[in-house]
């Protein structure tokens, strides 16, 4: 019986295939990425491209080639959020930011640079559109959401937003929700989105990005070598290349290609997914942490116990039912902050495709029993 | 470079793979070089191609508004 209900830490188990692209790559065809011609170094670059491509079909864009590779989603949302704040401004987030963006505008903060504030939101952290407006300011240079919040797995609407903040850039941050949720980023006009590998993709740590529609608008983070434009001693004006110096994690980006191209069927429907939240809000132990509204929820939701703390009833968990689970704040102290749980913060659980709904059942019950 | 071969210089790798990609699908004489020295001290790949697909390959590369250097044994062209 697969237990692990941490999957919004980090998906598992992956798609056989994700070990087999990487082990590959290390035991058998190795290979850079692009620096000379001979085979090996074709086989390898055209994977990463071919994965660049997937990544473009999964975030809806007809533009691969303005995806670029990070170690993960925090680098991207760094290199954003400081390639774009470099002049200063007035930056609106929503009520849910993980700390990958809220340290990072923080400290931006500390040093003067910029301001930022958060757009008001529904009791779930859903933003309140019609509220957007008032907000703005002449100097506002940046919109940043987080797509599905990694506490209590509320979905926003960034095409919504969008169409009210008009040209001011609108980056999203879809660490959660790409691979278990919609994102179109065409049709949603966002600007800038980020990404990991390892959660909903199916992919292995140390894969992540983003995708951006003007790349102009940002300045690197990382200076050094390309394999282009190396007569000069500054970074090529073109992506992926301007904000891709170093090598990439190859090995992990065929990896996260072969979960790309290897995508589970959920083995549970989303009314199995539903009738495991109703069961759980049955039980009056709990404050169930999810959105108001289930066709804006994730596969993921926390529970507050009316006298055990997030801690406990993780331990519990684990030492009773063998369910593995986090507790805590989970890097989003502000979300807590909005949601009524900061400083204590709650206990999480995240699905994979890779639950069965007999698992879901079993985890029902156990959060029933436990809470009693 | 051979006589009757001509390569495309491209502004970066992704552009070299989905250039090689679209000639494979459309079965070009092609083929992924180290870009030679007499043109560039890059240290990534180019491609090498013949006159007639050069001509369909620039026709490709321009549709898609790629940057590129066509490089034939004789003269220089500058497409992008």
């Amino acid at each position: 019986m697969n237990l692990y209900f941490d999957n919004c830490a980090t998906s598992f188990p992956k798609p056989p295939e994700v070990a087999e692209a990487m082990s590959r790559h290390l035991n058998e065809t190795g290979g850079t990425y692009g620096r000379s011609a001979y085979p090996r170094i074709l086989q390898s670059t055209r994977l990463v491209e071919e994965c660049r491509d997937q990544l473009a079909v999964m975030m809806g864009t007809s533009d691969a080639g303005k995806i670029i590779f990070t170690a993960n989603a925090t680098a991207a949302l760094n290199l954003m959020i400081q390639g774009i704040c470099k002049k200063g401004g007035h930056v609106l987030t929503s009520a849910m930011e993980h700390n990958a963006v809220a340290r990072p505008l923080e400290h931006l903060r500390q040093m003067g640079l910029i301001e930022w504030e958060q757009m008001d939101s529904a009791p779930d952290g859903r933003i309140l559109i019609e509220k957007i407006a008032a907000k703005i300011r002449p100097n506002t240079i940046l919109v940043c959401i987080c797509h599905m919040s990694n506490v209590n797995g509320m979905a926003q609407s960034p095409g919504e937003v969008k169409k009210v903040i008009g040209e001011i850039p609108l980056l999203v941050d879809a660490s959660q929700s790409l691979g278990q949720y919609p994102v179109e980023v065409d049709s949603w006009g966002i600007d800038f989105l980020t990404f990991t590998g390892h959660k909903s993709l199916l992919g292995p740590t140390g894969t992540g990005g983003a995708f951006m529609r003007y790349p102009e608008q940002v300045e690197p983070l990382l200076y050094g070598g390309t394999g282009s434009g190396s007569d000069s001693l500054s970074m090529p004006t073109f992506t992926p290349d301007r904000f891709e110096a170093g090598t990439p994690n190859i090995t992990g980006i065929h990896g996260l290609n072969a979960a790309l191209k290897n995508r589970p069927l959920a083995m549970h429907t989303r009314d199995d997914f539903a009738s495991l939240l109703t069961e759980v809000k049955r039980n009056n132990n709990y404050t169930v942490r999810c959105a108001d509204n289930f066709a804006n929820q994730g596969k993921l939701f926390s529970v507050v116990h009316q006298s055990l703390s997030g801690s406990e009833l993780a331990q519990r968990f684990y030492e009773e039912y063998g369910i593995e689970c986090r507790a805590g704040l989970h890097c989003a102290p502000l979300a807590h902050r909005h949601l009524g749980s900061f400083p204590n913060g709650d206990c999480r659980f995240s699905l994979s495709p890779y639950h069965t709904p007999e698992e879901l059942n079993f985890l029902a019950k156990a959060i029933h029993d436990a809470g009693k | 470079m051979q006589a009757n071969r001509e390569i495309f210089l491209f502004q970066n790798i992704r552009q070299v793979i989905q250039a090689e990609r679209w000639c494979v699908e459309n079965k070009l004489d092609v083929k992924v070089i180290p870009v030679p020295k007499p043109y560039s001290t890059e240290c990534g790949m180019c491609l090498e191609t013949n006159k007639v697909d050069g001509d369909k390959l620039e026709m490709y590369v321009n549709g898609k508004g790629m940057q590129t250097q066509r490089i034939s044994n004789q003269t220089t062209n500058n497409p992008g």
